[in-house]
């Protein structure tokens, strides 16, 4: 068969990443412009200024990725986009940016939800097979998903209340950590020991997740610290947390193996790139004897390589979008 | 020559094509559900009618702004990945300039409105003096204290939006960008 070359666009949030990918496997080129040292100023992702640098900079990140490759535009098969979910302003930027594309070099476009690109960042690593289990961990996301077949989702278990990147980012903003808080917690983590008495979330043994529990607990903790003029360790508080946040992951994710018989597990989004949950997984993965696959860290935040591996499958099927398609800041995957 | 004119700052998606600086044809539509479900669709579809396609396209006048922040973001992503990609000259005109060039007036003002206040564009012997944006109460004052004719209400003439452009010059395709002039509210203070 002959090689499929998708060109790839993602700027859902605070990336403006465009990718060239092979067969929906092979990462040939990827661009990624962040503007996280220009949101750190403001404590979090400013959505006007996010839109405003996507629109400034996109056509040099175009320039720059066909600049690492021998692929050029006459190579391209297809399109692929970022359409939902994620920052209306942003999303619109690319996808405006991918309409034109598709209208001057004449390729087809092709919609993707972001979060299929993070679930497909594992074709990066290991063509994934089914069926297979898969945690989904983002800002936005707390769900394990049992897929029988490409974009067949089947959701086990989902968060009840906060998503765990969602209670990363306010322990981190607590403890008076720069934004992003994520790695900061974890590299704070590892110099800490966990001391602190958490509430474990949800003792049962349902598949969904809750984290509004752990959150407040921590909020409640450190507000009473300061209270009581104690001294706050964050470095215990960044271990005490991070045990207990990613324990549950471990313990409903075991369940999850058991529940389904399954023997393949692979992590999604972008709290897949703290690296005690990586080491833990690799832990479970061994205890339980299933095959374990987390992308590279480099392709578990944000980036277009996994949008080109999302959109695939459906130029397989020829799932093909017209130009006058819309974003949507909100839509579900599952 | 073949120029594209494309223009997204209010609630209308505006596409005119100009052969040698002479109007063959416009689009002018209501984005009711935003600007980005027309934008390109309506300028395949004005090539499409004329038997053009963008390749026989020679440069865009892209209006980039005072206006929606949205609208003017999404008419200059397309107007500049056309013009990076089809490799065609490129200039950006204000919308309050776009505006004054189809009025004959020697002095006047021009005024934009969004639900706070006004972009305000001053002219003085056809020459732009002033831009700014004002909230509500300040731009009314700004208008009575300046008693010049004020328009907010048009319709571009394109071939004189052409002749003014080319005193323009020519902006690399990697470096056009959108004039907002107001300040981010989320970021006000700051």
């Amino acid at each position: 068969m002959k090689d499929v070359y998708i060109l790839a666009i993602e700027s859902s949030c605070d990336e403006t990443s465009i990718s060239v990918i092979k067969n929906g496997c092979i990462d040939v080129a990827t661009t990624i412009l962040t503007q996280m040292d220009t949101h750190a100023e403001f404590g979090g992702v400013v959505p006007e200024v996010a839109s405003r640098m996507h629109s400034e900079n996109i056509t040099m990140v175009l320039e720059d990725v066909f600049s690492k490759t021998d692929i050029t535009m006459d190579n391209i098969d297809a399109i692929a986009v970022t359409y939902a979910p994620g920052l209306l302003g942003s999303l619109l930027v690319g996808l405006e940016f991918a309409k034109t594309l598709s209208l001057v070099y004449n390729k087809p476009l092709i919609k993707v939800h972001h979060i299929a690109g993070h679930i497909y960042a594992n074709n990066l690593v290991d063509k994934m097979e089914f069926p297979l289990l898969a945690l989904v961990v983002s800002g936005g996301h707390t769900e394990l998903v049992l897929m029988e077949d490409d974009y067949k989702f089947n959701v086990l278990g989902s968060t009840l209340d906060d998503a765990i990147g969602e209670v990363y980012d306010k322990v981190a903003r607590v403890l008076d950590l720069p934004y992003p808080g994520g790695p900061h917690i974890d590299r704070l983590a590892v110099l800490g020991k966990d001391t602190y008495d958490l509430p474990k979330p949800m003792d049962n043994d349902e598949l969904d997740f809750s984290y509004s529990g752990l959150k407040s607990a921590i909020i409640n903790l450190v507000h009473n610290e300061k209270q009581r003029g104690n001294e706050i360790r964050k470095e215990d508080i960044a271990c005490s947390f991070q045990t207990v946040a990613v324990d549950e992951l471990i313990r409903k994710t075991k369940l999850a193996i058991h529940k389904t018989n399954s023997k393949r597990l692979i992590i999604a989004g972008g709290v897949s790139a703290n690296k005690y949950l990586r080491n833990e997984f690799e832990k479970l993965a061994d205890e339980e004897n299933i095959k374990l696959s987390i992308p590279p860290i480099k392709y578990c935040t944000d980036n277009a390589a996994m949008i080109g591996c999302a959109a695939y499958p459906l130029y397989l099927k020829n799932e093909f979008s017209s130009l006058d398609i819309n974003a949507e800041s909100t839509l579900a995957l599952f | 020559m073949l120029t594209l004119f494309i223009s997204t700052y209010n609630e209308y998606v505006i596409i005119g094509l100009l052969k040698d600086g002479k109007e063959i044809s416009l689009i002018n539509r209501t984005s009711l559900k935003g600007h980005n479900t027309l934008i390109v669709p309506s300028i395949e579809e004005i090539l499409k009618n004329n038997h053009l396609t963008v390749h026989d396209l020679n440069n865009i006048i892209v209006v980039n702004g005072p206006g929606s922040f949205t609208g003017i973001r999404l008419g200059i992503t397309v107007a500049k990945t056309l013009a990076y990609t089809l490799n065609i000259s490129i200039k950006t005109i204000s919308s309050i300039e776009a505006i004054a060039c189809s009025i004959s007036d020697k002095d006047k003002i021009i005024t934009i409105n969004d639900s706070k206040g006004k972009y305000i564009g001053k002219f003085i012997n056809h020459e732009l003096v002033d831009l700014i944006y004002l909230k509500e109460t300040e731009a009314i004052k700004y208008l009575d204290d300046n008693n010049l004719p004020i328009f907010s209400e048009f319709k571009f003439d394109l071939e004189a939006i052409y002749n003014y452009s080319l005193n323009l010059q020519s902006v690399p395709a990697h470096a056009v960008k959108a004039l907002y002039i107001k300040e981010i509210e989320a970021l006000h203070g700051r």
